[in-house]
């Protein structure tokens, strides 16, 4: 499971340099557009999303954390054609992709340290992916963890005990053995509480 | 409610809001679970190079539907639809271009087009994430440390559901006759088709999902096309 150490080995890096200025934890929720790689497999957009994230300044201008999500893709197609060799299936398919990104991520932030704060940032870490298809009364599935890249742009706004934030992430995975390559975007708002 | 609960409320909302958006795994109709999976003989056609299923002209469809059953188990298969599904067989060979042999014991025909029919039983175990999940932050709430959760788990199965279904599959069967070795006992099949799903479902729907599975076997094959 080399990718999980490669998560561990980024997040335990991220709370050595954490010290001192605001915290934050929160949710938000998450809508994803598929974009190349997924939309080959599924082509609608995900209403199903949600991640959980904590944040630390570690000055007044850049604050590292992590996020745990999960994005699920869904389709159906009615009387698909499959054909593979000499075999041809058709059949109505459901089609789903559920991706929970655990990633370390950077920010760099703008505006004044109570005020609002625009960010630009990017993370890293691993996507777990789980594709799973039923056509008929058959289900096929197929699981992998894609190195996984997310750079993204948003906006923190305080309010009263905690803040309210709004961003906008592309997530790229990189092809695994078993699936081809993941990208999205996703529009994440939600908040965030602490200090 | 203070801020920090309103907070915990709202963020729960969040939760449940990405979590619960829909799923489409409900609404599934018994149309919706049936396939048609067709396969033909690669020595009889290789697409560009050569297709030897022009070189039959007569079919034969046997007037008996075979139910495949284990040995010591009495047949439980309805024969209400054999001759339903046999002639959907004929009709759609005919449709394609191939003369029905009305004497094949004078004049044998080229292919026979036997139907067989198989059913099944399966026990399905299945539980849905969000209700678990959904239990687990009422019951224990965000942002406390106590509460009995452990019957809300989502692997519990008092949240889970099972449901027993029948699966039939018709199974078709194309036969080069002149290729029959009864000496050895082998008879080449040289094209399949099967129309697999649930069993059941109001009649005409029966009816129709036949129709419809035995018209995408001949459809999905132009190469069997006159």
């Amino acid at each position: 499971m080399k990718p999980l150490y490669y998560l561990t080995s980024l997040l335990f890096l991220v709370s050595t340099v954490t010290f001192s200025q605001k915290a934050y934890l929160g949710g938000t929720y998450s809508i994803g557009i598929p974009l190349v790689g997924i939309n080959n497999y599924i082509t609608t957009g995900s209403y199903r999303g949600a991640n959980f994230e904590g944040l630390k300044e570690i000055n007044s201008k850049v604050a590292v954390g992590w996020i745990l999500g999960w994005n699920v893709f869904s389709e159906k197609r009615v009387n698909e054609v499959y054909t593979y060799d000499n075999i041809t299936l058709t059949g109505t398919q459901y089609r789903y992709m559920n991706l929970f990104p655990m990633l370390a991520r950077g920010l760099y932030l703008f505006g004044a340290q109570d005020g609002t704060r625009p960010f630009i940032g990017a993370g890293t870490g691993v996507t777990a992916d789980i594709a799973k298809t039923n056509v008929g009364l058959y289900s096929f599935q197929k699981t992998g963890w894609h190195f996984t890249i997310a750079p993204e742009l948003g906006i923190i706004i305080p309010i009263g005990y905690g803040s309210i934030t709004g961003s906008l992430r592309y997530t790229y995975g990189v092809k695994t053995r078993e699936l081809d390559n993941i990208s999205y975007l996703s529009v994440n708002l939600g908040m965030f509480w602490g200090e | 409610m203070s801020s920090n609960k309103t907070f915990s409320s709202l963020f729960v909302l969040i939760t449940m809001a990405g979590l619960s958006a829909c799923y489409p795994v409900g609404d599934v109709t018994y149309e919706d679970v049936d396939i048609a999976l067709t396969q033909y003989d690669k020595d009889y056609y290789s697409p560009g190079e050569f297709n030897y299923y022009q070189d039959f002209q007569t079919f034969v469809v046997p007037d008996t539907v075979v139910h495949i059953i284990e040995d010591g188990v009495s047949d439980e298969i309805s024969r209400e639809y054999d001759k339903y599904v046999i002639d959907q067989v004929r009709s759609n060979l005919i449709k394609i271009g191939y003369i029905e042999e009305t004497d094949p014991e004078a004049n044998p025909a080229d292919i026979v087009v036997a139907v067989s029919v198989t059913t099944s039983e399966h026990i399905v175990y299945d539980w849905y994430p969000y209700w678990g999940w959904y239990w687990l932050l009422v019951k224990k709430g965000a942002g406390t440390s106590k509460g009995s959760v452990e019957n809300n788990y989502p692997w519990d199965p008092y949240y889970g559901t099972s449901y027993t279904y029948t699966a039939g599959t018709i199974i078709l069967e194309m036969v080069d006759v002149a290729e029959v070795d009864e000496s050895a006992q082998e008879i080449p099949v040289i094209w399949a088709g099967l129309i697999n799903g649930a069993v059941g479902g109001p009649e005409d729907g029966i009816k129709n999902r036949l129709s419809t599975g035995i018209d995408r076997c001949f459809n999905q094959s132009p190469y069997l096309f006159k």
